[in-house]
C-alpha cells in the first residue's frame, strides 16, 4: 500500500491541497514527484504527533539537566560531606594536608594527613559581598529606571537603555580586570581612606573603620558586583515602570498629587513585586559571580573579613581558584570538598530564592490586574 | 431660579435687599476667549462659556471637536502635556486658574476628575478612597476609616465592599471600580467634578448606577460631563454645550438646545445626522 493512501485514509476530511499551497514545480522525473507527494502526505498525517513528542522532549530537557547536575554534584560531594561533617559549616580552616605523607582514612573516607576544611568564612564572604552589591545596586538601579522613564527625553533615555544593555553584556572577566587594575587601586587611594577616617570606631560602623589595604577586598568586590547587578535591576524596573497604565497615573495626578506622591501611590506599588523579583535575580547573580570576585577579592582562605576593606574569599571564587591545586590531591578529597562547596552555594541560592518568593507573597496583598512581572 | 435672578439683578443695582448672591458666585467656571493648542496646532479657539454652579453641564460634540481638551484644561491636566498652550482666561469661582499664582495641585483638589476607564490605584479598596485625603493631609490618621466608610456609602458601594476593604480593587466589576474612583474623587471634597465619558466603558446596569450617583451630587457639587451619549446628556444635564471643529457652537439649557437649537450644525448633530 502506498503511504499517501494510508495518510489520506487516516485524515479523510483533509481539504484538497491545491487551494492552500502554490503548485509544485514540475518534477524532472515522475518517480521523484510521487515520492515527494508521499513524504508530504506522510508529514501531514504525522505532524501533530511529531510536534507533540519534540515539544515534550524540549519541555523535559531543562528539568533533566537540572537533575543531572544535582546528582553529579551530590555523588561527587558525598564523601566530602561524610569526611568534613557538620563542622564544615563552622570551621574556618582550609588545610589541604600533606600530600607526601601516607593518606589517612577516617570514617571510610581517605584524605591526606592533616587535611581539614571549613566553609564558614566563604559563606560569610559570599553573603557579605552580595549584600554590599545589592545595597548599593538597588537604589542606583531603581533611581536610574525612574529618571529614564519619567524625567528624560525619549532619545536620551533610549541611549541610557542601550548603555545598560552594553553593561549587562560585558564579560565578567573584563569587570574583574577593571576592578583589580583600576577600581580597586583608585578606591584604596582616594575613597576608602576618607571613609575609614571619618567613620567612628563604634560597632556596627567600625566595620568601615580600618586599614584600607591595596584595594583588593570586600568593598571593591561588592562594588564591582553592584556594577554588574545594576543593569539587571535597572532594565527590568524601567520596563515595568513603562507598563504602569497612564490612566492610573493620571488618576493620581487629577487628585492633586505631586510627582512623588503619584510614584508612591501608583507607580511603585504597581511595579513592586516585579522589581523585587529583579532584585532577587540580581542577588543570585552576585552570589554566584565567580571571575570578577576571584580577581577583586584577593581570595583569602581561612579568615573571615573583619572590616570592609579586608581581603576575603567567596565560595565561587575559591572553587575556581583552588581547583588546580585540588586536582593534585591524590586522594581526591580536595576536589570532593570543592564539590561540597558548590552544593552549599546551590543551597544558598535556592534558600534566597524561596525566601524572596515568600516575602513577595506576603508583602503584596493587592492583586494587580496584570501578571506579577517576574 | 427666576426669583434668584431678580434678586441678583436688584442686588447689583444697589438696592437695600438682604445680601444677595453676587452674580459671579453662581458661575463655577468661566472661560473667556479661551484658545487651546498643542505644539502649535490649535485644538479649540475662542471659547466663551460660563458653567453654572450646582448644576450638571454636558459637553457634547463629534470626536476630535476639542471637548475633552477643554475639560482637561479645567483642572490643569493639560499642564503635563508637552507643547500645550493656552490663551484667554479661565476662572474658577472668580480666580484665574492660569495666572501663575494658582497652584495646580490645589486646583486639582478643588476640581476633581473621573475618567473614561475606571483607574483604581494598586492599593487596597480603603486606601484607594483615602489616597487623596492622605496626600493633601485633609484629615487625621484616625479619621481615615470613617471617611472611607462615608464616601463608600455615598456612592452606594459600602454594602458590597465593607467586608473586604483591605483587598484589591481590581476584583470589583467595572461599574464598582468606577464608583470606587468616584468615592476617591469625592473624598477630597471637590467643588467641581469633571467627568470624561465616565460610563462609556460600562454596561447599561452599571451606567445607570453611576448616573444615579452623579445626579445625586448636584447641587452640592458642580458637574461637567463630556459624553458621546446624547440620551445621557439629556437625562443628566441641566445645561449643554455643543462643540464642533474646535469651536463652541452653541450652549444653553439642555431642553432648549435639544428642542430648539439655533444653529444648523447643532440641530444636525443632536438629531443624529453626524457624529
Amino acid at each position: 500500500m502506498v503511504p499517501a493512501q494510508d495518510a489520506r485514509r487516516a485524515r479523510p476530511a483533509d481539504p484538497p491541497l491545491s487551494g492552500e499551497s502554490p503548485p509544485a514545480p514540475p518534477a524532472p522525473e515522475g518517480a521523484t514527484a510521487t515520492h515527494r507527494a508521499a513524504v508530504s502526505a506522510w508529514w501531514r498525517g504525522h505532524a501533530e504527533g511529531v510536534l507533540k513528542w519534540s515539544t515534550g522532549v524540549a519541555a523535559v530537557l531543562p528539568s533533566l539537566a537540572l537533575a543531572a547536575v544535582l546528582v553529579a554534584l551530590l555523588v561527587e560531594a558525598i564523601p566530602a560531606i561524610r569526611g568534613n561533617g557538620l563542622g564544615f559549616f563552622t570551621r574556618s580552616a582550609w588545610e589541604p594536608g600533606n600530600f607526601y605523607n601516607p593518606p589517612v582514612t577516617i570514617g571510610g573516607v581517605t584524605r591526606p594527613a592533616g587535611a581539614s576544611y571549613g566553609a564558614w568564612p566563604l559563606v560569610v564572604g559570599t553573603l557579605e559581598s552580595s549584600l554590599v552589591a545589592i545595597v548599593v545596586a538597588v537604589p542606583v538601579a531603581f533611581g536610574t529606571a525612574m529618571v529614564v522613564v519619567w524625567k528624560l527625553p525619549r532619545r536620551l533615555s533610549a541611549g541610557i537603555g542601550f548603555c545598560l544593555e552594553m553593561l549587562a553584556g560585558i564579560p565578567s572577566v573584563v569587570f574583574g580586570l577593571w576592578a583589580a587594575l583600576t577600581l580597586g587601586p583608585f578606591l584604596s587611594r582616594h575613597v576608602f581612606p576618607f571613609i575609614s577616617h571619618h567613620t567612628p570606631d563604634v560597632p556596627p560602623l567600625s566595620f568601615f573603620h580600618g586599614p584600607v589595604g591595596s584595594g583588593e577586598g570586600l568593598a571593591t568586590s561588592g562594588l564591582v558586583l553592584a556594577v554588574m547587578v545594576v543593569p539587571i535591576i535597572a532594565s527590568t524596573s524601567r520596563d515595568l515602570l513603562r507598563q504602569v497604565p497612564r490612566g492610573t497615573e493620571e488618576g493620581a495626578v487629577a487628585l492633586g498629587m505631586t510627582d512623588l506622591e503619584v510614584a508612591r501611590t501608583v507607580s511603585i506599588p504597581w511595579v513592586r513585586a516585579g522589581v523585587f523579583g529583579a532584585c532577587v535575580l540580581g542577588l543570585a547573580r552576585a552570589l554566584g559571580e565567580t571571575m570578577a570576585v576571584a580577581m577583586a577579592s584577593g581570595v583569602v582562605l581561612g579568615t573571615i573579613p573583619h572590616d570592609a576593606y579586608a581581603t576575603f574569599g567567596t565560595i565561587a571564587s575559591v572553587i575556581v581558584s583552588q581547583l588546580d591545586s585540588a586536582l593534585t590531591d591524590g586522594t581526591g578529597f580536595a576536589v570532593r570538598t570543592l564539590a561540597e562547596l558548590g552544593l552549599v552555594l546551590l543551597g544558598i541560592s535556592l534558600l534566597v530564592n524561596v525566601a524572596a518568593r515568600l516575602l513577595v507573597r506576603r508583602s503584596s496583598s493587592v492583586a494587580l490586574p496584570v501578571g506579577r512581572g517576574i | 431660579m427666576v426669583q434668584l435672578l431678580e434678586n441678583a439683578t436688584t442686588g447689583l443695582a444697589g438696592s437695600s435687599l438682604p445680601a444677595p448672591e453676587p452674580l459671579a458666585a453662581r458661575v463655577a467656571l468661566a472661560a473667556h476667549g479661551l484658545t487651546l493648542s498643542y505644539g502649535g496646532t490649535r485644538v479649540l479657539a475662542d471659547v466663551d462659556l460660563d458653567v453654572p454652579t450646582g448644576a450638571v453641564t454636558a459637553l457634547v460634540g463629534p470626536t476630535g471637536c476639542g471637548k475633552t481638551t477643554f475639560l482637561r484644561s479645567l483642572n490643569r491636566m493639560n499642564d503635563r502635556v508637552p507643547g500645550f498652550r493656552l490663551s484667554g482666561s479661565l476662572e474658577l469661582f472668580g480666580e484665574d486658574l492660569y495666572d501663575g499664582r494658582s497652584d495646580p495641585l490645589v486646583v486639582r483638589r478643588r476640581v476633581g476628575m473621573l475618567f473614561q476607564r475606571p483607574n483604581p490605584f494598586p492599593l487596597s479598596i480603603r486606601e484607594n478612597v483615602v489616597a487623596g485625603v492622605k496626600a493633601h493631609r485633609l484629615a487625621r490618621r484616625s479619621e481615615l476609616d470613617s471617611i472611607a466608610e462615608e464616601r463608600l456609602r455615598q456612592v452606594g458601594l459600602w454594602e458590597a465592599v465593607s467586608d473586604r476593604l483591605g483587598t484589591s480593587p481590581f476584583r470589583l466589576s467595572g461599574g464598582q471600580q468606577q464608583l470606587l474612583c468616584l468615592a476617591r474623587a469625592l473624598a477630597v471634597s471637590p467643588e467641581v467634578l469633571l467627568l470624561d465619558e465616565p460610563t462609556s466603558s460600562l454596561d447599561p446596569v452599571s451606567t445607570a448606577a453611576v448616573e444615579e450617583m452623579l445626579a445625586s451630587l448636584v447641587p452640592d457639587i458642580t458637574v461637567v460631563i463630556v459624553t458621546h451619549n446624547l440620551a445621557q446628556a439629556r437625562r443628566l444635564a441641566d445645561h449643554t454645550a455643543f462643540f464642533h471643529q474646535g469651536r463652541l457652537v452653541e450652549h444653553g439649557p439642555t431642553v432648549r438646545l435639544f428642542e430648539d437649537p439655533s444653529e444648523e450644525a447643532t440641530r444636525q448633530y443632536l438629531s443624529g445626522r453626524f457624529g
